[in-house]
């Protein structure tokens, strides 16, 4: 009994120790955000500013253009979102409910985009977009995530597992293909549909390699990657502004986050796929 | 499904009819690429001149010589069998703390799980403070600690230390929530047999625990191990798009990456993408194999 209590009084202890550990950058990242200017280069470092300049967020927003790189990051991570969603609940439909020649191969080559890692499909996708002259577009950033491996078949999976007779009720009625989709099986697989939602979403909010390679101009740029070209510039000579836009980068996905932390975990640990 | 010959047709036509607007990216974006950057991967080419020169093989036959490559090669190996081991290590820790019924659960796991969630380009400016020379606080806390201080990043010696550390720190949390899911699927059966039989602490986790996760544990190898031979975005981030002192950092993504887009040598670039991808299938195919001899299955 004591040797279980003992062992309790450890594991708390281990698990604040590492908490602690693990949230040191983030804390270090706040509190740094906050600081007048001359509290920065302090030795020892300031774990507490002396004023709480919340305007260093302000400054930092108006520094580089943050407003339209997060205008874009939102056009484009919504669109790839929405068009997803939509691609891949009709090309799940058709897996998993209609027969057609040719089904098993055609699904192959949908779980072959998981299997393919996008380094090798990077330069031909710039030429590609570059003769279709979409480069440095809202095009050259969404169409290519068109179609999605990874959604298709973890909603088809959901769609494999609806009851037979809910179709039969269904073609009874009449009802086409279409309003199955709508009707039956879209509101049967929302779990899965909002799992894969967020964890696209989070992907495509926090892509940094793709957007560097296809836009070249200043507006085109979405938050992350503006983030790193202000870090560029800026390095060495305001911290504080850095982390406040570090901040403000984050926020969208940790707010997502801590509000679906359950379908994020449980998204990860069904699939275990990473972005 | 009665064999009526029209509603067959008019399924196949609508089956097609669904595909076709995932269809065609697919095609387009990833099959059509993944053909043509084998194809580019024998020719010549810098993405201006309308003349793509043939020259076989010769593309992978340059890779031996090239100094900067080989060093890109041995920093992703080393990147790789250091973040990955101690990444699932790290997350083994996370997830047997977590099994316990500990109070603020959902706490600590989002805690853990934070980094993994941020943008690699968030992370990187609040790390870039961190191990800044001067007035960073991985120096400060070596200092208190009475150990030798780093320039980090702006050292050959310590920059790729200085990112395998980051990630670490970054993917443990995955690594974390795959193993919970898994140590929960252990039946607690067997823990409460072996316990009767007298067995402690230790061999509950060397002789149950650890074996019933071997077939989690390879699938986190592989998935990280291929995920680290790929990496780019903290290198590119944390080096200002410069590779590190001396290439010290320059990894093979990073080096396809500067091949393509800054010296415009499209051939040798998609070579080098091929021999990624081809290192990426191999670890595949070691845990298919690995898979059928090694784990243990209940």
């Amino acid at each position: 009994m004591t040797s279980r209590r003992a062992g309790q009084i450890a594991a708390y202890a281990t698990v604040v120790a590492l908490a602690a550990v693990f949230a040191l950058p983030f804390v270090w990242m706040l509190t740094t955000a906050v600081k007048p200017h001359d509290e920065i280069f302090t030795y020892p470092p300031r774990w507490i500013p002396s004023v709480w300049k919340v305007g260093n967020f302000a400054a930092a927003w108006t520094k580089a253009p943050f407003a339209r790189f997060f205008f874009n990051s939102v056009v484009v991570t919504a669109s790839v979102a929405g068009i997803q969603l939509a691609t891949a609940s009709l090309a799940a439909y058709a897996f998993a409910r209609l027969r057609f020649p040719g089904k098993n191969v055609l699904f192959l080559a949908y779980l072959s985009i998981i299997m393919v890692p996008s380094q090798v499909t990077l330069i031909p996708n710039f030429i590609t977009l570059k003769n279709l002259g979409l480069l440095n577009t809202y095009g050259a950033l969404i169409l290519p995530f068109a179609a999605t491996g990874f959604g298709t078949f973890l909603i088809r999976q959901h769609f494999l597992s609806i009851p037979n007779e809910l179709f039969d009720a269904a073609t009874v009625d009449g009802a086409n293909h279409l309003y199955t989709l709508w009707h039956v099986c879209l509101p049967l697989a929302r779990p899965a549909l909002a799992t894969f939602a967020l964890l696209t979403t989070m992907w495509h909010w926090n892509d940094f390699f793709w957007p560097l390679i296809v836009t070249s101009s200043v507006d085109m740029r979405t938050m992350p990657l503006g983030l790193v070209v202000f870090t560029h510039s800026e390095q060495g000579t305001s911290w504080d502004l850095l982390m406040a836009a570090g901040i403000f980068t984050a926020l969208p996905v940790v707010v997502l986050f801590l509000a679906a932390q359950r379908y994020f975990v449980q998204g990860i640990a069904r699939v275990g796929i990473k972005g | 499904m009665a064999g009526h010959g029209s509603s067959r047709w008019r399924d196949a036509l609508v089956g097609y009819a669904f595909l076709l607007p995932s269809l065609l990216p697919l095609v387009l974006f990833t099959l059509y690429p993944l053909a043509d950057s084998g194809y580019l991967s024998l020719t010549k080419w810098n993405l201006l001149s309308p003349v793509k020169q043939f020259v076989g093989l010769s593309n992978y036959a340059a890779m031996p010589r090239d100094p900067v490559l080989r060093q890109a090669f041995a920093n992703t190996i080393l990147y790789t069998v250091t973040v990955v081991p101690v990444s699932v290590i790290v997350g083994f820790v996370l997830a047997l703390l977590l099994n316990r019924p500990l109070r603020l659960r959902a706490l600590w796991r989002g805690i853990f799980f934070l980094p993994t969630v941020v943008p690699i380009a968030a992370l990187s400016a609040v790390w870039l403070w961190i191990y800044d020379p001067h007035f960073g606080l991985m120096n400060y806390a070596l200092q208190q600690l009475h150990l030798p201080t780093s320039a980090w990043l702006q050292s050959p010696t310590s920059a790729l230390w200085a990112i395998v550390l980051m990630m670490i720190w970054q993917t443990a949390g995955y690594n974390m929530v795959i193993l919970l899911a898994g140590l929960q699927n252990v039946p607690e059966e067997l823990h409460e047999a072996a316990r009767l039989d007298g067995a402690g602490w230790g061999a509950l986790l060397w002789r149950i625990t650890v074996p019933m996760l071997s077939p989690t544990f390879l699938f986190l190898v592989v998935v990280s191990a291929i995920q680290a031979f790929r990496v780019f975005d903290p290198i590119y981030v944390m080096t200002l798009g410069l590779g590190g002192p001396a290439n010290s950092t320059t990894t093979l993504v990073f080096h396809m990456y500067r091949q393509a887009f800054m010296f415009l040598e499209v051939g040798y670039a998609s070579a080098i993408a091929y021999v990624i991808v081809g290192i990426a299938l191999l670890f595949t195919a070691a845990q298919m194999g690995l898979a059928k001899r090694w784990v243990t299955y209940d």
